[in-house]
């Protein structure tokens, strides 16, 4: 570029010079910036103010799902690990989320210069990396051999991001405040009606998808919700409808 | 300056605002209606939790929706219905406020304890909000409106709840804030904004009925209002205001276009509330 001899008039450099600070002016947004800037003013405390109930729930869904692993024999692993694998994800984003728009403060917390939009985009991020490390250990504790480890792992993983995906792809266009439980119950229903009515054929089905398939889904899946997550965090929301259903 | 261009806005199929267009630079502006006007409405479109149907708002010539943060980072609102945590003092709640608005931590601790003492919160700034009256969180409402120093404060109805000594500090910190920023407050209460607002907003079927000085506003019922304290010899047509008792008298105002009102009844200067009852009567003359 700079050895190109670009001979421009006065008025033509002035006119780049403006259209390169106009673009310079405004900082482009991305999550990583956005994510940084929440953690360095607000800190943990604040980002996850709030959250106490969601915490609540967290533990007693986890709780059962120890309880119930304890107690019965793992007979389908895979079909179970893919029921189970974004359950505690579910229980926390959705209660978290819940909570935080049936609060009084929702309005208030909107005009803010960080607004409870991209603080709930920072949450669902952290959700899903706690949901993760579940993941992990659900399958360690499932696994019998590092082969099946192996199945188990990326099928859950995949699992667990369809699932997010499904839920902030649904509360972001459902007007209504609670649309996310929806996803939460449709999982529930898509995944536990086969196991319980098909039970081995299901189980069968699981084991013959390719394992990299499963992990092109986990990181498909993935992707999307991160760019889902984006537009939690960037989209402008109006809240006509919401606003209507929080005055009845 | 903010502009309100040509705003609508629908709730399905009904709406709640035809066409309004508005222009604030600094001052107080008094949106002055009855309950479902559309007051909240547009508070709401100036705060951007919903947006207008058709039309726009404008903050210096940029859409304030697509100003975003900078935008966000300006105002200070203090909603109709405001929400506050049962369990926290005002101090914790207005720190969780101040980091959520972004300001510096150490800044925003001073601030804090300067606003308290401003609603007069101090000696409980680090009482559970939980044994507050209403008013006291409204208190604590209009402190945290004014954590950032906004250029635009907009307030829906602050005045709820407060009683007559809080009423009267707030419309003195109102009148002098409004000195150097722009200030939006709703309200039905006249005599809140009677004495300061410099400009009165008036909505009537969900247009834009009034948009004056207090003084203009009254001057369009001058030489038509009236007071007797013998309202039954009244014969001709007139629409009667407020009452009130004088040395067991029963002093009647009441509002005609009958060149005969001066007959029966002694002149008076119209004020806000009067007009304010003549613009939004329900019936007819009698
Ligand atoms: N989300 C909504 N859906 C449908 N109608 C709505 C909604 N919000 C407000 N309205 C209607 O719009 C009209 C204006 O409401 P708004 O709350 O703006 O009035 P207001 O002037 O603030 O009244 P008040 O003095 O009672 O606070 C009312 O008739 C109300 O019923
Ligand atoms: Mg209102």
């Amino acid at each position: 570029m700079s050895t190109l001899n670009v001979n421009l008039t006065p008025q033509e450099k002035e006119q780049e010079i403006s259209a390169i600070l106009d673009r310079g002016l405004v900082r482009p947004k991305t999550l990583r910036r956005l994510f940084k800037d929440l953690l360095c003013s607000l800190g943990l405390r604040a980002l996850f103010w709030d959250c106490g109930f969601a915490l609540l729930v967290a533990t007693v869904t986890l709780a059962g799902i120890v309880f119930l692993l304890a107690v019965t024999p793992i007979e389908r692993s895979l079909a179970t690990t893919f029921t189970l694998a974004p359950l505690l994800f579910l229980a926390t984003q959705l209660s978290c989320e819940t909570a935080e728009r049936l609060g009084e403060l929702y309005e208030l917390k909107r005009t803010c210069k960080y607004t409870i939009r991209q603080i709930t985009a920072f949450r669902v991020l952290t959700f899903s990396l706690v949901g993760v490390i579940f993941c992990v250990g659900l399958t360690a504790f499932i696994a019998e051999s590092t082969t099946h480890l192996v199945q188990l792992l990326p099928l859950a993983l995949s699992g667990l991001f369809l699932c997010a995906l499904f839920s902030l792809f649904l509360a972001r266009r459902l007007p209504h405040t609670l649309a996310g439980i929806w996803a939460g119950a449709i999982w529930i229903v898509i995944t536990l009606t086969p196991l319980m009515i098909a039970g081995p054929q299901w189980e069968i089905l699981l084991s013959n998808i390719p394992v990299l398939l499963t992990i092109c889904t986990t990181i498909v899946s993935a992707a999307l919700f991160l760019r889902e997550i984006t537009k939690l965090a960037f989209d402008k929301e109006d809240h006509t409808y919401a606003y209507g259903q929080s005055r009845n | 300056m903010l502009t309100v261009n040509h705003v609508t806005k629908t709730y399905g199929n009904f709406t709640a605002l035809e066409d309004i267009t508005l222009e604030f630079s600094q001052g107080l502006y008094a949106l002055l209606a009855p309950n479902g006007a559309g007051k909240t409405t547009l508070i709401k479109m100036l705060t951007t939790l919903i947006f207008p149907t058709r039309g726009e708002i404008l903050l210096d010539g940029d859409e304030i929706i697509a100003l975003d943060e900078t935008y966000r980072e300006k105002i200070g609102y203090l909603p109709q219905e405001f929400g506050y945590y049962k369990n926290h003092s005002p101090r914790q709640f207005l720190s969780y406020l101040a980091a959520l608005k972004g300001l510096d931590k150490r800044e925003a601790a001073r601030k804090t304890d300067e606003l308290l003492e401003l609603v007069s919160l101090a000696d409980v700034r680090d009482k559970k909000m939980r044994k507050f009256s209403g008013g006291m969180i409204q208190r604590v409402g209009i402190a945290q409106a004014l954590q950032n120093d906004p250029r635009i404060l907009i307030l829906d109805e602050p005045t709820a709840g407060l009683d007559p000594k809080e009423r009267v500090r707030f419309r003195n910190l109102i009148s002098s804030l409004s000195k150097n920023r722009i200030v939006i407050m709703s309200t039905h209460i006249v005599s809140d904004i009677e004495t300061v607002a410099n400009q009165v907003v008036m909505f009537k079927d969900h247009k834009l009925l009034a948009n004056n000085t207090p003084a203009k506003i009254c001057k369009q019922l001058e030489g038509k209002v009236f007071e007797t304290d013998d309202i039954t010899a009244i014969d001709f047509a007139h629409m009667q205001l407020t009452e009130r008792n004088e040395d067991g008298h029963t002093i009647v105002r009441f509002a005609t276009d009958s060149a005969r009102g001066a007959e029966i009844g002694r002149p008076v200067t119209p004020n806000l509330e009067d007009v304010f009852l003549y613009i939004y009567r329900d019936e007819a003359w009698i």
